[in-house]
């Protein structure tokens, strides 16, 4: 094991753990505030970016047997906790209001700031959910076009193609996406 | 915009995720206990079960129905334990526009072709949101929400330049101005109508010449391309070429999604003397059918006169026949039929199969009491309840009440929530709660237009649930626009709450 925040792993798998559950922890440990950062923004809600970030290590941890050894571990665990925030957001059995616009003090001296926040904020939730993957990966956790194409399964080409579509539909239409 | 000012745009609006420094010893215990007691699907299946109380309607499931997939799981008991919201991102327009809009603007059975673009400007302190946009071959509709209500000036151009006809005006749900055009947009290359839209001046108060200086100074300025729906020419049996003395040539005669459309140029009298009440749509019952709009503009000389009308179009199979009076004589054409337009499948008149939409009339009445103030303005003593009770979701217990009612005739959707996340629901007593206030679409209420705190106390949650409720609301586009609740709410759950 040498790099686990996005790294390759060079010696990972069942033998890095030998099935233990704390020396998985320990594994994606780095990887838990990236985890977390892109469930948030998937889901508008600490409560369930903390379930869906549980939820999500157990079924890697589980599967981690199915883990390529020369794959990197970052783009794989992004890419099962994305998979449980569709999976929340689809199964809800019901449906909360929530109040996760909550207004700061600049905001509510500045309500047109607020506004403009808020229409982003709609915009981005209104996306479908690969759109909306792809913007927070690239935008929100600084991840290379390479990185978003792997957890998303896509090429490069496809990941640059679907972030312009999706910031287009945003009104962020970008000059020219870095080339990378 | 380069790419670090769409970062940083996007981190403002999504705001900073602040990483919970228990989570790393949380995901140990899930890994250590990965038994099903955090498992999502099984704490649906074990909580429908258990929901005896939580009460809701179906939309959510038939909106899921309807939208062509389903909830990985869902309850045991759907039809009790149904959802009050639908989650954003899952609905079509057909879903986020109120019904008493698309009524005013005649598109009530032309939803789904009414675009969205939810555009949000805001100028010297007013917030103008252009929430539905819809072109035919007879006009353009524009619904424009803003608060406190009023009246601005709407400027429409498209490609071709500035578009020079009349509108009108209606009021819609709280906020929300339909305003219709009687001139179709001009299409550009690509076959779409690139439209400018410049609102300006907006006055408070009732329509009318403005006290100097009370219009707002603000210019609120939106780009929408709309695709401008088609229309079914209509044929004319006998033709129409004169009437009496006037020379009549129908340049069009169509049907579009929402309207009948005639444009004809009378030659012949005055202008003065041709008016609209000339010219009449009636029914195979010989009724007049409503005026949707019209516009009679001097062509040329005095003697000349362009004719445009529209009549909103009735969603059944009938007759309709063409009268025009004038000229000394009058014309009636023949009955020319038109079946009953295709429902479409997102369609709330769909009724009776999948993907069936439920009003708030679906819903058993309540009594309630309940006032509101400042921008909603009225009292209740009825609603419709659509959920009420506890359950348990993945952070814990919560209770929510939810009803539809009206106002002014006027649907809207109001609906209050404990946060198990600040505290856990333990039965009657006091809480703290958020409260949404949203219209009604065709489908469920739309995205609140107001949201807030309120007390919410519940003195009963078994058989007849009731308590009372004190809270302020505000609008989402502008805080400093609120609405006041306070009163008494009762709900009986139970399978009868939503209808069988």
């Amino acid at each position: 094991m040498r790099d686990s925040t996005g790294g390759v792993i060079a010696a990972s798998t069942q033998e890095a753990t030998g099935g233990d559950a704390a020396a998985f922890v320990a594994l994606v440990e780095p990887l838990l505030p990236a985890a977390y950062r892109l469930a948030v923004a998937m889901l508008r809600s600490d409560t369930d970016a903390e379930d869906a970030v549980q939820e999500a290590t157990l079924k890697a941890w589980r599967h981690f047997g199915r883990f390529r050894r020369e794959a990197a571990m970052k783009p794989w665990l992004l890419a099962i906790v994305a998979n449980e925030c569709r999976r929340m957001r689809r199964s809800r059995w019901f449906w909360v209001i929530k109040s996760s616009e909550a207004i700061d003090v600049e905001d509510r001296v500045r309500p047109e700031v607020h506004a403009l926040r808020a229409d982003l904020r709609r915009a981005l939730h209104r996306l479908p959910h690969d759109q909306r993957l792809v913007v927070i990966l690239r935008y929100y956790l600084d991840l290379s076009f390479d990185e978003v194409a792997e957890v998303m399964r896509i090429s490069t080409k496809a990941a640059k193609s679907r972030t312009y579509r999706a910031l287009e539909r945003l009104r962020l239409s970008p000059e020219v996406l870095a080339d990378e | 915009m380069n790419e670090t000012e769409i970062r940083e745009r996007l981190r403002d609006a999504v705001g900073e995720a602040h990483y919970p420094s228990a989570l790393k010893s949380k995901v140990e215990s899930r890994l250590h206990d990965p038994a099903p007691p955090g498992h999502p699907r099984l704490i649906g299946l074990i909580a429908a079960a258990l929901a005896v109380i939580i009460v809701g309607s179906l939309v959510f499931i038939r909106l899921q129905s309807s939208t062509g997939f389903l909830p990985a799981a869902h309850p045991l008991t759907r039809p009790s334990t149904a959802p009050t919201v639908p989650p954003s991102g899952t609905l079509q327009s057909i879903g986020r526009l109120p019904v008493e809009d698309l009524a005013v603007a005649n598109l009530s059975q032309a939803a789904d072709a009414v675009s969205t673009p939810d555009l949000l400007q805001t100028s010297s302190g007013r917030a103008v949101r252009l929430v539905g946009a819809y072109a035919d071959t007879a006009g353009i509709v524009l619904i424009l929400r803003s608060l406190p209500a009023g009246h601005p000036m709407v400027q429409i151009s498209d490609d071709s330049g500035p578009i020079n006809s009349g509108y009108g005006e209606a009021n819609g749900v709280i906020g929300d101005l339909v305003v219709s055009y009687m001139q179709p947009p001009r299409a550009g290359a690509d076959g779409v109508a690139h439209l400018g839209v410049t609102v300006s001046n907006f006055v408070q108060g009732p329509p009318g010449p403005p006290a100097v200086g009370s219009a707002n100074s603000g210019v609120w300025s939106f780009s929408v391309s709309l695709k401008i729906q088609p229309a079914t020419p209509l044929t004319l049996s006998p033709t129409l070429t004169s009437v009496g003395s006037w020379k009549v040539t129908v340049e069009k005669f169509e049907l579009t999604p929402s309207v009948v459309h005639l444009r004809a140029v009378v030659d012949g009298p005055s202008s003065i003397d041709v008016n609209q009440n000339a010219f009449a749509l009636l029914d195979d019952a010989g009724n007049p059918i409503n005026v949707a709009g019209a516009s009679l503009v001097p062509k040329g000389g005095q003697k000349s006169t362009e004719v445009d009308m529209s009549w909103g179009r009735v969603f059944r199979a009938t007759t309709y026949r063409l009268q025009v009076k004038g000229g000394g004589a009058t014309y009636t054409s023949g009955p020319a039929s038109f079946a009953a337009p295709p429902t479409p499948a997102s369609s709330p008149s769909a009724k009776g199969g999948k993907g069936q939409a439920l009003t708030p009339l679906d819903f058993p009445a309540a009594v309630e009491s309940l006032n509101f103030g400042d921008a909603m303005s009225g009292h209740i003593s009825t609603g419709r309840p659509q959920s009420c009770g506890a359950g348990s979701g993945s952070s814990g217990q919560l209770f929510s009440f939810a009803t539809y009612f009206q106002i002014n005739q006027v649907w809207y959707w109001l609906g209050f929530s404990t946060d198990p996340t600040v505290q856990q629901y333990h039965g009657p007593g006091t809480y703290s709660v958020k409260a949404s206030l949203a219209p009604v679409s065709p489908l469920g209420p739309t995205e609140p237009t107001f949201v807030g705190a309120a007390l919410l106390v519940i003195t009963s949650d078994s058989g007849l649930h009731e308590g009372n409720v004190n809270g302020t609301l505000h609008w989402t586009d502008d805080q400093q626009q609120t609405v006041t609740v306070g009163g008494k709410w009762t709900c009986m759950p139970g399978r009868e709450l939503g209808p069988a």
